[in-house]
């Protein structure tokens, strides 16, 4: 009974991290786009992913962290893979994206319709991290 | 009269079963349907897991390390052109024959390494400019 509590908890916990994460990218992103600093606003959310880039952690349906241009110049392809690759390069968010059930890397340039996509299991170096 | 109703009601009856057939053949490709379904989720290639042997504790501790989104933001949009500057001012071949050349060797890698994370390319352009004694631009 506690265990199943404690489970149930573990779940809104979670939930709690990944909905804080993508604040936190959002926050940062537009006050950087205010200040001039950035030439395109940037916004992160949540999507489905892809399947064939699961793992243990991922969650269903949501297994997708996907950055888009939201206003601003649009992102060309060189852009859109350096951002992905800041992102994959960073070895503790990336961590942190797959223990929190992210399995996708998406950056899509404005409108959403064209993209890249990353496998997080191929880039997290879970095991040397954890031993 | 009644000889004309008898083919009506024959023809009425035939209906019926027409449609009780086209009924079950709905219902059959429907479950044909279902069927070849549950048939491809059992025999599709299950997608690679990997982290089975990954501690439980050690991933809660992953989820919950704070991050410095900031620095995340600032390496999207800064880093690169850090990056040129810093390897551009500190390359080792400026320093050939020099006794800087060693420690511009180290800063160089370090940069080369580093060429995506803003804070740490910060805080190499302080080394370089204290160890190289060049001034670099923001």
């Amino acid at each position: 009974m506690w265990h199943k509590i404690m489970v149930i908890a573990d779940w809104f916990g979670e939930m709690r991290e990944r909905y804080n994460l993508i604040r936190q990218f959002n926050q940062s992103a537009k006050q950087t786009f205010i200040k001039g600093e950035a030439p395109t606003l940037l916004e992160a959310k949540i999507t489905k992913g892809d399947s064939a880039f699961r793992h243990e952690f991922s969650k269903f349906r949501g297994g997708g962290f996907r950055i888009k241009a939201l206003s601003g110049s649009a992102l060309k392809n060189s852009e859109m893979m350096e951002i992905g690759k800041i992102i994959i390069d960073n070895e503790e968010l990336t961590r942190k994206l797959i223990a929190l059930g992210w399995d996708t890397l998406e950056v899509h340039a404005e409108g959403g319709k064209k993209g890249l996509k990353w496998a997080l299991k191929k880039h997290a170096k879970f095991g040397g991290y954890l031993n | 009269m009644s000889l004309f109703s008898e083919p009506d009601t024959f023809e009425v009856i035939n209906d019926t079963v027409a449609s009780e057939g086209s009924l079950w053949k709905y219902v059959s490709i429907v479950q044909f349907g279902v069927i070849a379904y549950l048939a491809y989720k059992v025999y599709r290639k299950k997608p690679e897991i990997k982290f089975k042997n990954v501690n439980r504790e050690t991933v809660k501790e992953a989820a919950s390390k704070e991050l410095d989104m900031e620095n995340v933001i600032n390496s999207i949009n800064k880093a690169k052109p850090l990056f040129k500057e810093l390897s551009k001012k500190c390359h080792p071949d400026k320093f050939a024959n020099s006794d800087k050349h060693e420690s511009a060797l180290k800063i160089y890698q370090k940069i080369t390494t580093n060429k995506r994370n803003y804070s740490k390319l910060l805080d190499l352009k302080v080394l370089a400019e204290e160890e190289l004694d060049i001034k670099i631009s923001d």
